[in-house]
Order: C-alpha cells, then sequence, then structure tokens
C-alpha cells in the first residue's frame, strides 16, 4: 500500500477540527470565541433569517428568533459532520483493507489499523445517537401543535395562526431542552473516557442559548 | 388579508409533516440497526477476506444511507424555516416569545409535566391576542 494513499489519522483529525470554522461547511464559525458574533454563511440560513425578520426587529441580535436559527444551525453542522465522518470512514477503510486479486489481506500494521477503524466508527455512533435523540423529541413534540390546533379550531382564523405560532415555539424550546439534557449526560460521559467526540450540545454551551446556562 | 386557514393550509400541511416524521425515523432506524452490525463485526474482526468485504459493504452503505439522511433532515429545518418561523414572527413580539420561553423551560427543566401548562400558557396568550387578531380582522 502506498504511504500516499494511507489517511494519516492525526491529520484527519486536525482537518475535523478546523471543518467547524470552515465556512464552507456549516454556519456557526469560529466556536473558540465566545464574544464573536455568530455569523451565518450558509446561502439557506442566511436567506432564511433575512426574510423571517420583519422591520420591527431592531437588529438579528435583539431578536429571540435568532436563537432558534442557532439551534437549526447546529442541527445542520452535527448533520454535516456524522456525513463527513461516514465518508471517511469509507475512505479510511478502502485505504487500510484491501484485497488483492488472489483475495489476500494486506493490511499493515492491522491492530493499529482497526483501532482508527473502530474509533472513527465510535465517534460516528455517537454522533449519531445524540441526533437521533433530538430529532425524534422535536418531532413528538412537533405532533402536539397539530393536536392543540384541534383544540382551537373553531376560533377565529387569525386566532388559530397565533395559538399555531405559540405551539410552534413551544415545540422548538423542548427541543432545546432536549438537547441540554443530552449535552449533560455527554459532558460526563466525555470526562469518564479518553476518546473525546465532538458532539453538537458543546456548540450550544459556548452560544447565547438560554436553555444552555440552566 | 388572506384567511388564516389558507395560510395555515399553505404552508403547514400536517399530513406531509407526519410522513417527513415517519421517513425520518425510518431512516434513523435502518441506520442504527447497521451500526450496530458493524460494531459487532468490528468486534470480532478476524482479518479474513470475507469479514473485511462485509465491513467493506457496510461502511459503503452507511454512507449512502447517512447522505440521504442528511439530506431529509436538512430540507425538514429549510421546510420550518421557510413556513412556520415567518408566522411566529409575525405572531408574537418579542417579549411575548422570551416570557413564554423562559416559562416553558423552567417547567421542563424543573420536571414538571409541560402537557398541564400548554392550555394556560395559550389560554393566556391567547386572551391577550384575540382583541387584536379581531381589531386587525374587522379593519
Amino acid at each position: 500500500m502506498s504511504s500516499s494513499t494511507v489517511i494519516n489519522f492525526e491529520e484527519r483529525k486536525k482537518r475535523k477540527r478546523n471543518h467547524v470554522g470552515d465556512s464552507s461547511s456549516g454556519a456557526i464559525t469560529n466556536l473558540s470565541d465566545d464574544s464573536a458574533a455568530i455569523t451565518t454563511n450558509a446561502s439557506v440560513s442566511s436567506k432564511n433569517i433575512d426574510g423571517v425578520f420583519n422591520e420591527n426587529s431592531s437588529s438579528r441580535e435583539d431578536n429571540p428568533m435568532i436563537e432558534i436559527f442557532h439551534l437549526h444551525n447546529c442541527f445542520r453542522n452535527a448533520i454535516q459532520d456524522l456525513q463527513d465522518d461516514c465518508a471517511e470512514l469509507e475512505k479510511l477503510y478502502d485505504s487500510k483493507f484491501v484485497c488483492d486479486e488472489k483475495g489476500y489481506s494486506c493490511c499493515d500494521s492491522e491492530d493499529k489499523d482497526l483501532t482508527e477503524v473502530r474509533e472513527l466508527e465510535g465517534t460516528i455512533a455517537g454522533r449519531f445517537q445524540v441526533i437521533w435523540s433530538v430529532f425524534a423529541a422535536h418531532s413528538k413534540a412537533e405532533g402536539m401543535i397539530y393536536a392543540l390546533y384541534n383544540i382551537f379550531e373553531r376560533l377565529v382564523d387569525c386566532a388559530s395562526l397565533y395559538v399555531l405560532s405559540v405551539a410552534y415555539i413551544f415545540v422548538l424550546y423542548i427541543s432545546m431542552s432536549k438537547m441540554n439534557l443530552f449535552g449533560r449526560l455527554s459532558k460526563r460521559s466525555l470526562q469518564s473516557k479518553e476518546r473525546q467526540v465532538k458532539l453538537p450540545h458543546m456548540m450550544l454551551t459556548r452560544r447565547c442559548l438560554p436553555v444552555a446556562q440552566l | 388579508m388572506p384567511s388564516g386557514s389558507s395560510i395555515v393550509e399553505n404552508h403547514i400541511d400536517q399530513e406531509e409533516y407526519e410522513e417527513d416524521h415517519a421517513d425520518e425515523e425510518r431512516m434513523f432506524r435502518c441506520i442504527n440497526e447497521l451500526l450496530k452490525k458493524l460494531k459487532m463485526h468490528l468486534k470480532t474482526f478476524d482479518f479474513s477476506v470475507k469479514v473485511i468485504e462485509e465491513v467493506r459493504t457496510m461502511v459503503s452503505m452507511l454512507s449512502t444511507y447517512t447522505g440521504r439522511m442528511a439530506g431529509h433532515l436538512k430540507a425538514h429545518l429549510a421546510k420550518e424555516e421557510e413556513s412556520c418561523l415567518p408566522l411566529v414572527e409575525k405572531h408574537l413580539d418579542t417579549r411575548e416569545i422570551h416570557d413564554l420561553g423562559e416559562c416553558l423551560i423552567s417547567k421542563y427543566i424543573c420536571g414538571l409535566t409541560y402537557v398541564s401548562s400548554i392550555p394556560r400558557n395559550l389560554s393566556r396568550l391567547y386572551n391577550g391576542k384575540k382583541k387584536l387578531s379581531n381589531d386587525v380582522t374587522n379593519s
């Protein structure tokens, strides 16, 4: 196996760390600076933020809706990281474990190679569980919108819309609360294990989301 | 001013959301099963050609499935931002959103059942907005 085809694991991890601040990969940048303004660079997010704020909003930072967009961007980053890790796992595996035409495996330093693959698989599994948990809570809570809407379905149209809006806010805050609970659990696991997994809650806790302060 | 019902129908389709959620759940379960199998194979990895190729297939499937799921979830988030958040922005002011959020979070974090708090909060906010909504409708 050519050395050029072998992915240096440390380099890969370094790239992953830098990936968080890469403007092309996500919406939240420069997580190391808590006081920095949050920038939104994903085209969809940026467009939506501009589109949703009305003229009464003095600025994005003053508008509570920005928190919801931050939450969504955290989701996007977490999903993107999961996707990237899976692609990298495929690439890593193909570079480490190859079979020649005779069907023999020809792996260098097998134990080390396998350790790297296992480590990345563990990272993927951790990311996946967090994302699944958050979206499951979000979907479950979102269903409450319709239950609430049925309660008020006989009200005038404007009021119904208003109720729907309130319900949606409620759904989002449930999701945020759930995220924080998982974040606390993950923090404990991070302290007790050598293997560190970058989880989306870390982005939340370093941002201005009110739920992260509770 | 368009009627509230038409706006709701245009922007928030219950069946569509339910289908989205069902699709998401299927995708999550499928990937979860795949991850379990992959973990098991890696745990008992014996470097045989058969196992190496089986794991290779799983890893490839994992990458494919995750890509599909990522596209679905991102579309879900975009849909919420385009259809739901403008409604919230339109019908609630900053203080109401903050007040409601604080109230709900404190109840939820404190372990009190959030179900009982919903009607009370909605009722309180609804009463405050009802007059305004009627005024807007009449105007």
